[in-house]
């Protein structure tokens, strides 16, 4: 049976780098993976993920153990990547929370379509990486906070009381957050699906509806 | 029908993550069975997050993570755990395998410490069991800066460690300090083990 985080935190401050080791190991690939969202480049979300965890060695005493382990440690993780995406000048840090806009496209737009099209497409894995991309470009076109909260969710599954926690938020904005997260995307990837031939989405700028 | 919406598609969000009260959860489904629009949008919210999902954890596998630890802990300063945990893991140590100077199973807090150990009785009568350690001698280093930190035993003997801290003012102890007769008040006391 593995030993839980809490035990290998209280090793690690006592200076047990084996264990450190451990939780590296049990949560690197998480850890990536977010980051990777987070910064779209593979090498830097590499170099990310590190630096999160050396972050995190540095202050364990820091963690007081009233959450647990891997709230805090996407905490660290995704205000590593918002410094890395300004020091990089390619934030959105002065972004407005949410885009008024979004809403309607939402209520407007043929989003069964990008439904149909993404839950059909295992076999075919052209479109299926190609997908892939626009999701990413999709991503990156996001204010870095609804970036975070969309992966930590999707990801991560966090709850809504983990995601409060983890990004110092109200449960409130955790939700509507969210919305205006997934609303987003949606509206982005139904762009690119007016492209793909026999799917309905509205083309960019266009103002159709099903 | 799109202010109609409004409220309903945010909750899909909610709806999607199993986060909706019951009540709400009750009168979404019921909207959900009778409009195949909202279902449509609630079928592009899961395909979106799952691929998202599929997209990343696919490329976290597909990532080489050789060396990824190994880099992280070359990284790493030497932790240096608080100082109340430290001793606390000295003494553990030591009345575990009772030899040897108390100070001896210190490793990284041994470098604070200025060596100064005092074992008082308090409210007891001194002179326990053989092999306890008598006060040999009391130094101090007239340019440290020193705080006490008591550790009471469970026999009400108390261990009181003298500690060099450069971040705190002197306690003034001067330079020909002898030994007190009772502990010097801390003048504040630690906290989650940080002097």
């Amino acid at each position: 049976m593995p030993t839980d985080d809490l035990t290998l935190v209280r090793r690690a401050r006592s200076g047990d780098q084996r264990a450190f080791g451990l939780l590296v190991e049990r949560y690197q690939k998480k850890v990536y993976a977010v980051a990777l969202g987070m910064v779209k480049d593979a090498e830097e979300a590499r170099d990310v993920a590190q630096e999160a965890f050396v972050k995190v060695h540095r202050y364990l005493d820091h963690f007081k153990g009233d959450s647990s382990f891997y709230t805090w440690l996407y905490r660290i993780t995704t205000n590593t990547c918002i410094d890395v995406l300004r020091r990089r000048g390619s934030s959105s840090a002065e972004s407005v929370e949410y885009d008024d806009s979004v809403q309607m496209d939402l209520a407007e737009a043929n989003l069964g379509a990008l439904g149909s099209q993404l839950e059909t497409s295992p076999a075919r894995s052209a479109l299926r990486r190609e997908l892939g991309e626009k999701l990413q470009e999709a991503l990156a076109q996001l204010p870095e906070k609804h970036r975070a909260i969309l992966l930590l969710r999707e990801l991560e599954g966090m709850s809504y009381e983990d995601l409060a926690q983890t990004l110092d938020i109200p449960k409130g904005t955790v939700m509507s957050r969210l919305f205006h997260a997934r609303a987003k995307v949606q509206r982005l990837m139904a762009d690119y699906l007016a492209d793909v031939p026999g799917t309905k989405g509205k083309g960019k700028g266009g103002q159709g509806s099903e | 029908m799109a202010d109609a919406h409004c409220t309903t598609v945010q909750q899909l969000s909610a709806h999607l993550d199993g986060e909706l009260s019951p009540a709400a959860r009750v009168a979404l489904e019921a909207h959900l069975d009778g409009c195949p629009s909202c279902r449509g949008r609630l079928a592009a919210l899961r395909a979106v997050g799952e691929a998202l999902r599929r997209q990343f954890e696919a490329q976290a596998e597909a990532a080489d993570f050789s060396g990824f630890t190994e880099g992280v802990l070359a990284r790493l300063r030497p932790h240096r755990p608080p100082l109340g945990e430290r001793l606390q893991v000295a003494f553990s140590e030591w009345k575990t395998h009772r030899s040897g100077a108390l100070w001896g199973g210190l490793g990284l807090a041994a470098a604070a410490l200025v060596a100064v150990l005092v074992l008082l009785p308090l409210g007891r009568e001194a002179g326990g069991e053989a092999g306890h350690p008598s006060l040999q001698a009391v130094s101090t280093d007239e340019t440290s800066h020193v705080a006490p930190v008591v550790l009471k035993t469970e026999r009400g003997d108390a261990i009181i460690w003298l500690v060099d801290h450069p971040d705190r003012p002197s306690l003034n102890l001067g330079t020909d300090a002898s030994v007190p007769d009772v502990a010097p008040a801390p003048t504040a006391r630690p906290k989650g083990g940080e002097l």
